[in-house]
């Protein structure tokens, strides 16, 4: 991934190679047939300390919004949930076995899994934020963040 | 502006229900809802395993032997002992508008909580995070989750606590389980003790309810609605299953955490408890006795070492002089220290 496709927003870098749920804070990569699925930066800095993460196996057909895993951090059990429509191909065992991956590489070595999407690749980005629009949306979402005192300024 | 809780108090309810009732209300919690407190005890123990838990955490032969059921729930920690002499409260809230960030999340949870104790008398503050503690001992065992468009935060008051019966449900060494309770009995502490007086059921509850109701802008009694109950049976069975229970999870390290910062490190058949950054007591066996004769002095160098690589590598060194395992035992407690405190 080049530096050029690399926003910095604050403290936060946000790849532009890749397209983001609003408001789960997932990221979607198209790579061929299959989509490359992971946390956002925000999302990471809002969970905390990962302790525990799981994720649906391969073969499970995932809709758009169900959930495809969840992660544990600080005894608390949130849901991650599926940004697009597809069926689970891989899973990142690495992340499983340590998720301190996912906070330390979001958007690379921390992926959670691979999804082949049920839409052509590109179809599956409907509803997601991508190119520019990422910037506006992570900055309004950082600035909202901030404005509740969920995340240090 | 708030609205105020709706107020839940269930009583005794059997030892499933204990624990499927609060999620029932979650599932069935919609944006708009109250938030609500609920209360309530089981009438027979069991053993509760975290969302993200293994099985094989625990020791299912002693499960056995004392009777107890063993559930899964959907919030996150350890495996823990639940029994009768237990009040659990639950705060169930609407997702939307509570703090992303988990510190203020816990924060504002359990800062009520935290009010409640200290109007029982209880010197209570929450630490890292989501830890009730008193005088650094633990008061109350905490968890949270997200379930569907609700969050809900859970924690005790601990009226009488068996401490023999945690550490014999855990599938740990026979050393490591006395470890255990010895260190459960020094650092949980039942509302008794911290308070340094009888506290009774009534009395709990009635500060919980104050200081909840203080917080959200009152607090009205109601009663389960019948969808909620309807859930609640549905999830009995679930809890109860051995699918749900047996689920496969992850490893997670070798550990019992006792609080914050009180923790026993499992090395195979071996074990290091560890104390607010200090090594406690050190039992090694097999593989980790560099030589014969060597064990008891090796144990007693480490004993009272802060956990920092130079500090542990020099006792080794002082009490065994060169050995091959020096840096594996070091860097197995240090790292199974920093992980898990």
């Amino acid at each position: 991934m080049g530096e050029a496709t690399v926003c910095e927003i604050d403290r936060f870098r946000v790849p532009l190679d890749r397209a983001y749920h609003r408001t789960d804070h997932t990221w979607v990569r198209v790579e061929g047939d299959l989509v490359r699925v992971g946390l956002d930066a925000l999302g990471v800095e809002t969970a905390g300390d990962l302790a525990q993460i799981i994720m649906k196996p391969p073969g499970t057909a995932l809709e758009a919004g169900d959930e495809m895993g969840s992660i544990e951090a600080q005894k608390f059990v949130g849901d991650l949930r599926s940004p697009v429509s597809g069926d689970v191909v891989e899973v990142n065992a690495r992340a499983l076995d340590d998720p301190r991956l996912v906070q330390e590489d979001p958007y690379g070595e921390g992926w959670l899994l691979i999804l082949r999407p049920s839409e052509h690749p590109a179809d599956v980005l409907a509803g997601l934020i991508a190119g520019e629009g990422v910037r506006d949306w992570f900055a309004a979402e950082l600035d909202r963040y901030r404005r509740e005192g969920s995340v240090a300024g | 502006m708030l609205d105020g809780l709706r107020l839940l108090d269930l009583g005794w309810v059997s030892a499933v229900r204990s624990q499927t009732v609060w999620h029932a209300i979650a599932e069935r919690m919609r944006p708009s809802d109250r938030p609500v407190l609920c209360l309530c005890s089981p009438t027979d123990p069991y053993v509760s395993i975290g969302y993200h838990r293994r099985l094989d955490e625990i020791d299912l032969d002693a499960c056995e032997r004392r009777g107890l059921p063993v559930f899964r729930r959907r919030v996150g920690g350890g495996p823990v002992y639940c029994d009768p002499s237990q009040l659990f409260f639950q705060l169930i809230v609407p997702a939307r508008g509570w703090p992303a960030v988990m510190d203020r999340a816990w924060e504002r949870a359990m800062g009520p909580a935290v009010d409640a104790f200290r109007a029982l008398g209880v010197k209570a503050e929450l630490v890292e995070g989501n830890d009730l503690v008193a005088e650094g001992r633990k008061i109350s065992g905490t968890g949270a989750a997200r379930i569907g468009d609700a969050l809900v935060f859970v924690g005790n008051v601990i009226f009488e606590f068996d401490h023999a019966a945690m550490a014999d449900v855990l599938r740990v060494p026979a050393g490591a389980k006395r470890e255990v309770e010895r260190l459960m009995r020094r650092y949980l502490a039942p509302v008794r003790e911290a308070a340094g007086r009888e506290i009774d059921r009534v009395e709990a509850i009635g500060e919980i309810v104050d200081a909840y109701a203080a917080a959200f802008g009152g607090a009205r009694r109601s009663t389960l609605a019948d969808e909620e109950t309807a859930s609640a049976r549905v999830l009995d069975a679930l809890f109860s299953s051995r699918d749900w229970v047996g689920s496969d999870r992850p490893p997670v390290p070798p550990r019992v955490k006792i609080r914050a910062g009180v923790t026993v490190l499992l090395l195979g058949s071996s074990w290091v408890s560890v104390t607010d950054g200090v090594v406690d007591r050190v039992a090694l066996l097999n593989g980790w006795v560099p030589a014969p004769g060597l064990r008891g002095k090796l144990q007693r160098a480490l004993s009272g070492r802060p956990v920092e690589p130079k500090a542990l590598a020099r006792a080794v060194r002082d009490a065994c002089g060169t050995w091959d395992r020096s840096e594996e035992l070091v860097n197995a407690i240090v790292a199974g220290y920093r992980g898990g405190a």
